[in-house]
């Protein structure tokens, strides 16, 4: 073990510190394989339980091994629309909350203003909303959009009412603006204004600058946090349960259907979405290792 | 609309007009009829003439989709593998429209709550039909938030409507509502896991089933059900739709200790089905067609000793629907005789069509005789209508309920 | 003088679509639940609001009706941050120090539960945990160590375990980036000057851990109540002493002088970053305790689910919601003078 990663002595030669140098290896790693197994188990269950072929209609106890369910994944009634519904809303909230957060971000960390304070707190308190309330008093306000005056005549009606796919985005580019502010902000604060400085030095203005230095400094993190809106839109249950109105996205399918069968399909879908997602990261990732190396995520 | 329905409607809703009216009424005669079983059921000549001239009433215009239907789990056929409704295939053919069918309810306060924002405001709830047991129906005509059924477009529905459910105070002449199916709550239980047949409601206490045991959430079925349990125990006198709030105490008293040491697990809507389906609940309190249309094999119901909980789940189509023609259309077409034999064979309710029994008993004796469908007459002399409370009581109950939920 | 003053304007100007997208979509719907917090009635009677009613028993009288679910989303909450904690700080700093080839691998494997439903990994835990699943059916039909009827699903234990599992990548990722920060020139200088290995605080604190752990567990899944209760101190003092012994081991003999000195320090800012991310939608989660839970595992999310869903008693619900809300940003702000951070935030999540 070299001493620069090491964070522990070096060892001597007694008993007592080979069982030391023993643990010191090895514990951490089974630790670590241990802990991530932990992790992955749900989802291996998940994809095992796609290859099953239940004898009720829950497919909680494996039955035999079948590959019907993945010949025919959308042969559910209303399965595939829910689908198509929760890549639209998850693809379109991303795209807005992205946008709407990284501004945000990029005003918190550069500049100080009066207020600012303000906003970093300000920030926090969607995230500390219990999901159940954003989602209700949602609610509240898209139907009186369509009664209460002055919203009734202001707003066009259609927009907020009747409930549909715009008051589902509407609700997850809210929910998702702090986390993408807050993912953001991290990788901001963490690079280097220097550079910023000397491209300005260089004579670039800062429309340049930003283009050509600070956007590919932060697109990591901006990809970052896109991915996470991206998740947590697709995975929303509550707010959008309470938003969508005649509406089904995937997982308020799900909930709707478990009650009184669970499919394969559901394993199937679920199991084609994390698959989609894997690939979906190592692109990211192949773009973040061209475009972020250069930052290093230093002591501040 | 008659000065007589004006005055019901506005009527200030207590407690005792309640009870004389819609719940108690046709109950003795519905279950008789319903006890017959496959028997010879009138034709309902006399009484399947509205009343009132269907002249009188508006026009629903061109039958136009998609049709949004919001109904509750495991409550309409389905095919052999299960992907799409004979049912709602054959409505679409006829209608030439497409039907949005969703198991959206699991239970009536969760669904009310999705739609009474919008109803209470004027607006369109987005459903051409939804689907709510009584008590739900009656708050929810009450308030005027449904719209007129055309006598003219549901000749079918006005015509064979059993006959038990007709009159109710809420809705005398039908012009509302329509009964999607009837049915009981009892005791559901897997008999493998429990080891032996089950009977009554007590048998849910045996400290061999602690921790296995679920009830449904909400006062009206379980408080009604073990009540009912407590009743032939002499602990309170009177039969649910009687109960009064200090019988609902004795009943929240008696279940108290087996939620606090973990006897009863969890109170559900119809998901108890998921439970049975993973094991984890080996008893509960069912609705009766769900275990044999969505359980497993082993999966049992009984209508218990102490005696077992009769509703009826009603169709209503909510004010400012967009395609109310076409929601009277689906209400007469599954009031046609030979698409509700069909259904109920499947879903294992009772049904509310006249002549239903007798299109089953021609092809299916065995079904006939299935006392899921067709209660017999010792079962059916023990069935109780839930209570139907005012607001004010049901304040009271509603926090009993969720005293003991523990939310 | 222009140009200065338009550029004080930019961060204004950069903020603004976002946050009239939160004024519109957040604060004014949490305006109408604040009125409706003071607010008496359902929404089947009808409400009165203020001005002609301003109803604070809503609040007086929610906290002491419903004390039990506040300790448990209290408990619940914190015992899964603590948990998400003890195994997301190794993890992290596996990850970080020792990750090597395997980093970004071993990143995307902790994120890789947000790439299913949650709802399909809860349904996953049924399986694992449930009556027919793999685990009771080692421990009750091999072991015997569990009798016929003992469930998991309906235990705090399992609430406090989907908590934990759903949030331990909230935890791991803020970790993960403020431990990979820490400079490993100033651990070096550290070893150099002769900080060794910490046994003695190391086997305490891990023989104390340890021992908490396992004592935790039993309580946790009531399992005292099923041996009888003769029994059960004999068992918790069993499990307390193997917690010990293991804890004590593995303390003593993987925590050093320079990661209690130098790593752990500096990653404080992650600990509190990552533990306030772990504990906000910990404590608010209702669907853990319905999913995996029973009626004395309800939590504040509950109630307030039900106030609003089950009994349209929207005053009560939102009271208790704004209760919530205010709990987790005083315990926010607290935490954050107690580790004398400024970054209120969560700069490093």
């Amino acid at each position: 073990m070299t001493a620069a990663g090491s964070n522990v002595a070096v060892v001597g030669p007694t008993a007592g510190r080979r069982v030391g140098a023993f643990a010191e290896r090895w514990l951490l790693k089974l630790f670590t394989v241990a802990a991530i197994g932990y992790l992955l188990v749900p989802i291996l269950v998940m994809i095992v339980f796609s290859f099953n072929k239940p004898e009720g209609k829950f497919n909680f106890v494996w039955a035999e091994f079948s590959l019907d369910a993945w010949a025919a994944p959308l042969n559910r009634p209303g399965l595939s629309d829910a689908l198509w519904t929760s890549i639209l809303v998850a693809i379109v909230g991303t795209f807005f909350a992205t946008i709407l957060g990284t501004l945000i971000a990029l005003a918190l960390v550069r500049y100080r203003f009066r207020g600012r304070n303000a906003t970093n707190l300000f920030i926090f308190v969607p995230m500390a909303t219990p999901e159940i309330v954003l989602g209700a008093s949602l609610l509240t306000i898209f139907v009186s959009t369509a009664t209460l005056e002055p919203f009734k005549s202001i707003i066009p009606s259609g927009i907020f009412y009747p409930l549909g796919l715009p008051t589902i985005i509407i609700a997850h580019v809210m929910f998702n603006i702090s986390y993408v502010v807050v993912t953001v902000k991290a990788r901001i604060q963490g690079f280097d204004r220097h550079l910023e400085e000397a491209a300005m030095d260089l004579g670039a203005n800062e429309w340049t600058t930003f283009w050509k230095i600070t956007f590919p400094l932060i697109r990591p993190g901006i990809v970052a946090a896109a991915l996470l809106a991206f998740s947590l839109s697709i995975d929303d249950f509550i707010v959008t349960n309470f938003t969508s109105g005649l509406v089904n996205t995937f997982p308020v399918w799900v909930w709707g259907t478990i009650r009184n069968n669970l499919p394969p399909q559901v394993h199937v879908i679920g199991t084609a979405i994390f698959l989609i997602a894997v690939g979906g990261v190592a692109i990211a990732t192949w773009l973040q290792s061209r475009g972020g190396r250069t930052v290093a995520m230093r002591p501040r | 609309m008659t000065d007589l329905d004006e005055r019901i409607l506005a009527r200030p809703l207590t407690r005792r007009v309640f009870l004389q009216g819609s719940t108690m009424a046709g109950v003795a005669t519905f279950l008789a009829a319903c006890g017959g079983g496959a028997s010879p059921s009138p034709t309902g000549a006399e009484s399947a003439a509205p009343s009132d001239g269907a002249s009188a009433e508006p026009t629903s215009g061109p039958i136009e989709g998609p049709l949004n239907f919001a109904n509750w789990p495991a409550y309409i056929d389905l095919t052999e593998d299960e992907t799409s409704s004979p049912t709602l295939e054959d409505f679409k053919a006829k209608y030439g429209i497409e039907v949005n069918y969703q198991e959206e309810i699991e239970a009536n306060e969760d669904f009310y709550a999705t739609i009474a924002p919008q109803l209470s405001a004027g607006l369109d709830s987005g459903w051409d039909i939804i689907v709510l047991t009584d008590y739900m129906a009656a708050r929810v005509v009450r308030a005027g938030w449904v719209e007129e059924i055309s006598a003219a477009a549901t000749p079918n529905a006005q015509a064979n409507v059993r006959d038990e459910l007709r009159g109710l105070d809420w809705d005398p002449d039908m012009k509302f509502h329509f009964p999607w199916q009837s049915g009981a709550t009892g005791v559901g239980y897997n008999v493998v896991s429990t080891g032996r047949d089950l009977t009554k409601v007590e048998d849910l206490f045996d400290p061999a089933f602690a921790g296995k045991v679920t009830l449904l959430s909400g006062y009206p079925d379980t408080f009604s059900l073990v009540g009912l349990m407590l009743k032939a125990k002499g602990e309170i006198a009177n039969v649910p739709a009687e109960m009064t709030l200090e019988d609902a105490q004795v009943v929240h008293d008696f279940l108290k200790p087996y939620v606090d040491d973990g006897h009863i697990r969890a109170f559900t809507g119809n998901e108890y089905l998921q439970d049975f389906g993973s094991g984890d609940t080996w008893v509960a309190f069912v609705w009766s067609g769900d275990l044999a249309s969505s359980g497993g094999e082993d999966d049992r119901f009984v209508f218990p000793d102490e005696g077992s909980i009769i509703w009826t789940d009603n169709m209503l189509i909510p004010k400012g629907a967009k395609h109310k023609a076409a929601a009277e259309a689906m209400i007469d077409f599954v009031y046609d005789v030979p698409n509700a034999a069909r259904l109920a064979a499947w879903i294992y309710y009772i049904s509310p069509v006249k002549g239903a029994g007798e299109e089953i008993a021609k092809t299916d004796e065995e079904l006939a005789a299935n006392p899921l469908l067709f209660p017999p007459a010792d079962v059916a002399a023990k069935m109780y209508p839930q209570m139907a409370l005012a607001d004010e009581d049901d304040i009271a109950w509603a926090d009993l309920a969720a005293d003991l939920e523990g939310a | 003088m222009a140009l200065l003053r338009s550029r004080r304007a930019i961060p204004y100007l950069l903020m603004a679509p976002g946050l009239l997208w939160l004024l519109l979509f957040f604060v004014i719907p949490n305006v109408q639940m604040l009125v409706f917090s003071l607010s008496e009635g359902t929404l089947r009677t009808g409400f009165t609001t203020p001005p002609d009613v301003w109803d604070i028993e809503n609040y007086t009288g929610s906290i002491s009706k419903f004390s039990g679910n506040f300790s448990n989303s209290i408990v619940y909450g914190g015992l899964a941050t603590i948990l998400c904690f003890l195994i997301g700080y190794p993890l992290a700093y596996a990850i970080a120090f020792k990750g090597g080839r395997w980093k970004n691998l071993l990143l995307f494997l902790v994120i890789a539960p947000f790439f299913t439903s949650f709802l399909i990994r809860t349904i996953s835990w049924k399986i694992i945990l449930g009556n027919d699943g793999p685990v009771l059916a080692i421990a009750r039909d091999v072991l015997h160590l569990v009798p016929a009827n003992f469930s998991i699903i309906g235990s705090p234990l399992a609430v406090v375990g989907g908590l934990t599992y759903q949030f331990l990548p909230f935890m791991v990722l803020p970790l993960y980036v403020s431990i990979e920060k820490v400079d490993r020139r100033l651990i070096e200088a550290a070893q150099d000057l002769y900080a060794g290995p910490w046994r003695r605080g190391g086997m305490i604190a891990g023989a104390l851990f340890g021992a908490f752990a396992l004592i935790a567990l039993q309580v946790g899944l009531g399992y005292g109540a099923f041996i009888g209760e003769d029994a059960a101190p004999a068992a918790v003092a069993a499990a307390a002493l193997v917690g010990a012994l293991v804890g004590g081991l593995v303390g003593a003999f993987l925590i050093s002088q320079s990661f209690i000195r130098v790593t752990f320090p500096l990653s404080l800012p992650g600990v509190f970053a990552a533990s306030i991310l772990t504990f906000i939608p910990a404590i608010g989660d209702y669907v853990n305790p319905q999913l995996l839970g029973s009626p004395k595992t309800q939590m504040v999310g509950n109630v307030i689910q039900g106030r609003f869903l089950d009994q349209n008693d929207y005053p009560i619900a939102a009271a208790l919601a704004f209760l919530l809300m205010a709990g987790i940003l005083l315990a926010i702000f607290l935490y954050a003078k107690l580790l004398g951070t400024e970054e209120l935030t969560g700069g490093t999540a």
